[in-house]
């Protein structure tokens, strides 16, 4: 099968400012790729290691975490931790040769719908330029 | 408790590399403490190992589960099923559990996905730090609480040795020098005449020294 | 059925007006709601971002549009305006005209057909006439109530007869142009203005001439999301990106016509100049001012990092005039600066920030009705009722009392709600929700500290109907203000606070706990068990209460500047105003005083303004003015800070000889004592470039208020303290009075330093807060909170370690318990349970999972990924 690859981001949104800012791109009409796909979570602290993980073992091509504005969560410090289990399994997926890339997180306020199209084309042409995420076995049998 | 260390990936990669059929066993007590064996780490472990297969093109089948404790029988029996059902163990419980598993399926290859690292205690949220070094022979009580046999890096018993700077062992400057510790606690305790007993050489018999150690109580053996 | 006679009507559907019905409604009370516009939101629904934290205020307005919108106590009426009222406090009948919508509101599904297919095109108001609507339209996609509206003045089917392209277009039916005018009245208990303001129209600067001087409105719309410019930054004339940009402050405040600060024009001229920086970052930003009057909380703070980070440029300069540059459709500005040289600049666009003026409409109801006014027109209120008109039963809050910004509107919105329903006999059924405890809440209510603040809660809490205990360190009541002499209006605060003792003892309902700490807390909202010791006893007390209000108070600086503690004639303000009531002759023998302001306030190490200082100076200045006629006084000072209506006691100062001298910070007064030991001030005047020697009898020192040790209470109430070591509340903006923990409020000089009248509207709204919670029915059950399984827990401790609700306790089994009524529900501790025993009921390991796969596999599905 021959064509253009087209990437599969999954986005953990923090169902405070990040998913309001998505919202809001939304109902501002923008244009941002319909690569991303989001999930809306309660905080963005709440994204364990296993839930990025399992996210590219079915199928996405890359994940990004999008979290409040630093010292804007509004459960004081999930934002902070989510940096921090980022960085974590960025070391995993070393481990597994998996490009690093492939995985960010970011912080936005709710009023930037604007930053978040940014970011969502950021994200898409970072794992576009990667090329599908190097995983043979069809993921349907799982 | 029980502070252990998950494997290198590497590692576990290799030790696993002719099986396609894997149980990756936790044990929910001590190990899972120290966010090294509980079934959080289960299944983060099962994912990469998957994901691993999948870049290389093979399939693997792993079965997630954990256990109360890997170190009584009891709780190892109920999985008996699954042990049944899979190529290979791979264990995230610490060295105790391993070999209770390997006593116990006799004919199943159990694998460590743990280093056992230590008994100790947790400082704070994610740090973890040495206390007791299993020496059968207990001598806090002349030490102000602190053990010099697991927290001294040369396992002093008589003092400090030249090497303590500023309160910190010259191993490292991030390492206290347990004896300084000792002096200190010991005369805020108004104790300090406890340092002047000499200590004998010490009866390494009961560490280990002296083969494997066992304890039985009579009264409570049937 | 409940009797609707004794709601409240709440005239003004702005953020101050939806508060109050907000409060009122969720305390029980049912609310008409009369709004001019078509839309609910007002003001605040224009704007694009607010100060001081840049967040947008889309989401937690649109919550608070949402919820007044859906409330079950709540009954709003669009498109209406008061005729008039008749009868008095407790029994009011108000006749109300509502305008036809043209439009069912039931049936519009706001599918936009309508707007879509309508010929007439007009300026569109929300977006002050830069971008076009419809005749039928609907001011933003999220625009409350949801359901477009038909402007009569501009449909063809009124102006030219027979239009009915809406109509057929409309699949729902909903367009009716046979709605009729209606006559409604209303027989309400209490009533609140909350009509806000009205921008000036800028006499100035040839506004109407030259298209890219535009007014602050304009550019919030400009800016906005979802502007006219699609959010793009351009300007008016040629829709090209502006590369400078002038904000010209004080249009239409502190002039001939308005003897008044607008209050918010300096911070938000700050924001718009931030917020362009942002989208364009090569922007130069120059905003022209006379003082910079940045005085709540983290407003020093916002205007320092746009001063020192984002390169905004500020210049202390009241513009002469803005010519268009011929050829171009650029500006040519052209001002003086503080020693009188004359410049020329060259500017893209020039944002006039445009004051604040008492809803005109309003003005004429209030006219009517006979309720008192200001010379400006403003509510005249006193500092200590501050939202009671003249007329017992009739409220004010917002703009509409004195330019204010948003947050300290939602304050007064909730004292207006509070001081109202005192007057209103009928309770509405309460909005319940169907899984309850079956547990009421305790009907009493703990206040922290009795100050003020502390006594103006207790008191409204008792009013209300319950018990209030009030916990006092000290063996009185009434703190600092016992030391005050006068408000900045002049009332006398001894009085005040005399017979505010005096009713907080005797009140049946009020229980004062003198000499009294709090030492342990716990419980959740509606159920709080304290723990408080009295020093003079051993003994310690347990209290059950159903809300807290912590309104600890604040100190003041002793500084070791300028001789103080060294010289008994350097004084600071209270040794002043006790001079003032005490020592007459002292006075009269006096024959030059200095102030100094912002002593210790606004310096690296506190970078707050302490809010207060220069309005008590100006009084106490005027007031030895007054007993001394020929006393030399001389104010010291670095920015004028008189906002709002203070403005007057710097206008009469000035009238009155008072001279004014300006330092800045690098280049303090110096306070030296003589050999004769007179003392000696010397202060570089700006405008003569010279040093000035100045021989006083008395110095005052505006020393600033800073935070008492708040670290302790903080963590027996697990609150969070702000970076200035003020309490911080849960939203700056929107949440001033709460915080993130529920059942827990904050009022007075803990939450920052302000004058009287704020305090008292925010002990106010601190206790209707309390009330909306103690006036349940029943504790409702947080669905939200997280549960853990028992039988997989190994008591790790990890949850009550990273819990950031502390709603994690170890119980006595060893096992932690989740506190339902603290529980967040974030869920971080079920993500890092090593176990996995912890689970969320709204947010599952699971359905999360198995969410991310069903997207990926469907996504996988549809695409044509190349694998």
């Amino acid at each position: 099968m021959e064509g253009k690859f087209e990437p599969l981001v999954l986005a953990f949104c923090c169902n405070y400012c990040p998913s309001c800012s998505a919202d809001l791109a939304g109902s501002a009409k923008m244009q941002y790729p319909s690569n991303i796909r989001i999930i809306k979570v309660p905080c963005i602290g709440t994204v364990g290691t296993i839930h990025i993980l399992k996210a590219l073992e079915n199928g996405a091509d890359g994940v990004c975490l999008m979290g409040c504005l630093e010292g804007k969560c509004e459960y004081s410090s999930g934002n902070y931790r989510a940096r921090k289990r980022v960085q974590y399994v960025k070391n995993l997926l070393g481990k597994l040769s998996i490009e690093k890339e492939r995985l960010e997180i970011y912080n936005i306020s709710a009023a930037e719908a604007r930053k978040f199209c940014e970011i969502a084309r950021e994200v898409t042409e970072t794992v576009r330029s990667l090329g599908p995420i190097p995983l043979k076995i069809d993921n349907s049998k799982i | 408790m029980i502070v252990g260390q998950q494997k290198d990936f590497e590692e576990i990669k290799k030790m696993i590399s002719s099986y396609n059929r894997i149980l990756v066993l936790g044990c929910q007590t001590c190990v899972a403490v120290s966010f090294a064996g509980g079934m959080r780490e289960v299944e983060i472990l099962a994912s990469m190992i998957r994901m691993d297969r999948k870049m290389a093109g093979q399939d693997i089948e792993i079965i997630e589960d954990a256990t109360l404790r890997q170190c009584d029988f009891e709780f190892i029996d109920s999985v008996e099923n699954l042990v049944d059902d899979c190529d290979v163990v791979l264990s995230l419980a610490c060295g105790v559990g391993v070999q209770a598993l390997a006593e116990r399926y006799p004919d199943k290859v159990i694998l460590p996905g743990l280093n056992t690292s230590f008994m100790g205690l947790t400082e704070k949220m994610g740090v973890w730090s040495e206390r007791c070094a299993g020496c059968g022979n207990c001598i806090l009580d002349k030490t102000g609480g602190l053990c010099p046999i697991a927290r001294c890096s040369k396992g002093l018993l008589n003092g400090p040795c030249g090497g303590s700077m500023d309160g910190k062992c010259e191993i490292s400057s991030d390492v206290d020098c347990v004896w300084q510790l000792i002096i200190d606690r010991l005369r805020a305790l108004n104790q300090l005449e406890k340092l002047e007993e000499i200590f004998p050489i010490k009866d390494w018999d009961v560490s280990g020294h002296g083969g494997t150690r066992k304890i039985i109580r009579e009264d409570l053996t049937a | 059925m409940f009797s609707k006679v004794g709601s409240v009507l709440v005239i003004g559907g702005g953020i101050a007006g939806i508060q109050a019905c907000l409060d009122l409604a969720d305390s029980g009370y049912f609310v008409y709601l009369i709004e001019k516009s078509a839309f609910i939101g007002g003001k605040t629904a224009q704007l694009d971002k607010t100060y001081p934290v840049n967040d947008c205020p889309f989401c937690i307005r649109s919550d608070m549009h949402m919820e007044c919108i859906s409330h079950t106590n709540i009954e709003i009426l669009t498109l209406s305006e008061v005729k008039d009222i008749k009868g008095s406090s407790g029994d009011f009948e108000a006749t109300i005209i509502q305008h036809p919508r043209y439009v069912d509101i039931d049936k519009c599904t706001n599918c936009g057909l309508c707007a879509e297919k309508c010929p007439e095109e007009v300026n569109s108001e929300f977006n002050e006439d830069l971008g076009k609507r419809k005749a039928v339209y609907i001011d933003y996609p999220e625009a409350l109530p949801s359901s477009f509206v038909i402007d009569r003045k501009n449909c063809l089917h009124f102006t030219e007869e027979g239009c009915n392209v809406c109509k057929e277009a409309c699949i729902e039916k909903a367009i009716d142009f046979d709605q009729k005018e209606q006559n409604i009245s209303l027989n309400v208990g209490s009533i609140i203005f909350a009509a806000g303001f009205d921008s000036i129209i800028p006499p100035y600067y040839d506004y109407d001439k030259l298209p890219n001087v535009i007014t602050s409105m304009e550019f919030e719309r400009i800016n906005s999301l979802n502007g006219p410019y699609d959010s793009h930054l351009v300007r008016p004339s040629d829709k090209k990106e502006p590369s400078n940009i002038a904000w010209l402050q004080c249009i239409g405040s502190r002039d001939i016509y308005h003897n008044y600060c607008s209050s918010v024009c300096c911070m938000y001229a700050i924001k718009q100049a931030t917020l362009a920086r942002q989208s364009n970052k090569m922007l130069n930003a120059t905003i022209f001012f006379m003082d910079m009057r940045v005085c709540g909380k983290d407003h020093e703070r916002y205007y320092n990092r746009a001063k020192d980070e984002d390169n905004i440029r500020f210049v202390r300069s009241k513009v002469h005039n803005v010519f268009p540059v011929p050829g171009t459709d650029d500006l040519l500005i052209r001002y003086a600066d503080e020693h009188g040289n004359i410049y020329e600049e060259i500017y893209n666009m020039v944002v006039l920030s445009l004051g604040l003026e008492p809803s005109h409409d309003a003005v004429k109801l209030a006219r009517d009705l006979g309720i008192s006014l200001d010379k400006n027109n403003f509510v005249e209120t006193s500092s200590f009722t501050p939202v009671n008109t003249s007329i017992p039963g009739i409220y004010v809050c917002g703009a509409f009392n004195a330019p204010k910004d948003i947050s300290e509107s939602i304050a007064e919105a909730s004292a207006a709600a509070c001081a109202s329903s005192l007057n209103t006999v009928s309770k509405a059924a309460l909005h319940e929700p169907l899984e309850d405890t079956g547990q009421k809440p305790v009907p009493a209510g703990l206040t922290i500290g009795g100050g003020v603040t502390g006594m103006v809660s207790s008191l409204c809490l008792a009013d209300q109907g319950y018990k209030a205990y009030l916990v006092e360190k000290t063996d009185k009541l009434g703190g600092h203000a016992l030391k005050l002499r006068k408000t900045f209006k002049g009332e006398d605060v001894k009085s005040y606070v005399k017979e505010l003792i005096d009713k907080v003892e005797n009140h049946p309902l009020i229980d004062v706990c003198l000499n009294s700490e709090v030492k342990h807390t716990n419980g959740y909202a509606g159920n709080f068990s304290t723990r408080i010791a009295i020093s003079t006893s051993a003994e310690t007390r347990e209290i059950n209460h159903g809300a807290t209000i912590i309104s600890t108070g604040a100190d003041f600086l002793r500084t070791n500047e300028y001789l103080y503690g060294k010289n008994p004639r350097v004084l600071n303000w209270f040794h002043t105003d006790k001079i003032l009531s005490e020592e007459p002759n002292t006075i009269e023998k006096a024959n030059t005083w200095v102030f100094i302001l912002c002593v210790g306030s606004r310096e690296p190490e506190r970078p707050y303004c302490s809010k207060i200082c220069c309005s008590n100076a100006l009084r106490n200045a005027l007031e030895l003015k007054k007993l001394n006629p020929d006393m030399e006084i001389y104010v010291l000072y670095r920015d004028m800070r008189t906002y709002g209506l203070i403005e007057d006691l710097y206008t009469e100062a000035r009238d009155k000889g008072i001279i004014f001298i300006r330092y800045k910070l690098d280049s303090k007064p110096e306070v030296e004592q003589e050999q004769d030991g007179e003392l000696m001030v010397r202060v570089q005047d700006n405008l003569l470039g010279e040093d000035l020697i100045i021989q006083p009898d008395f110095v005052t020192l505006q020393t600033a208020i800073i935070p008492r040790n708040n670290e302790n209470l903080a963590k027996l109430f697990n609150v969070p303290v702000d970076q200035d070591g003020f309490l911080k509340e849960a939203h700056k903006k929107f949440k001033p009075v709460e915080f993130t923990a529920k059942g827990i409020y904050l009022a007075g000089l803990v939450h920052y330093p302000k004058p009287i009248d704020e305090t008292i509207s925010q002990a106010q709204a601190a206790a209707a807060k309390a009330v909306t919670l103690l006036s349940k029915e029943c504790i409702s059950i947080n669905t939200e909170a997280a549960s853990i399984d028992l039988k997989l827990c190994v008591a790790c401790l990890t949850c009550a370690r990273i819990c950031p609700a502390s709603a994690l306790i170890i119980n006595g089994m060893g096992k932690p318990y989740i506190e339902p009524q603290k529980c967040f529900g974030c869920g971080i501790c079920a993500v890092e349970c090593p176990v996995k025993a912890i689970s969320l009921e709204h947010f599952k390991n699971e359905p999360i999972l198995a969410e991310s796969k069903a997207i990926l596999v469907d996504a996988s599905l549809m695409s044509d990924r190349v694998c």
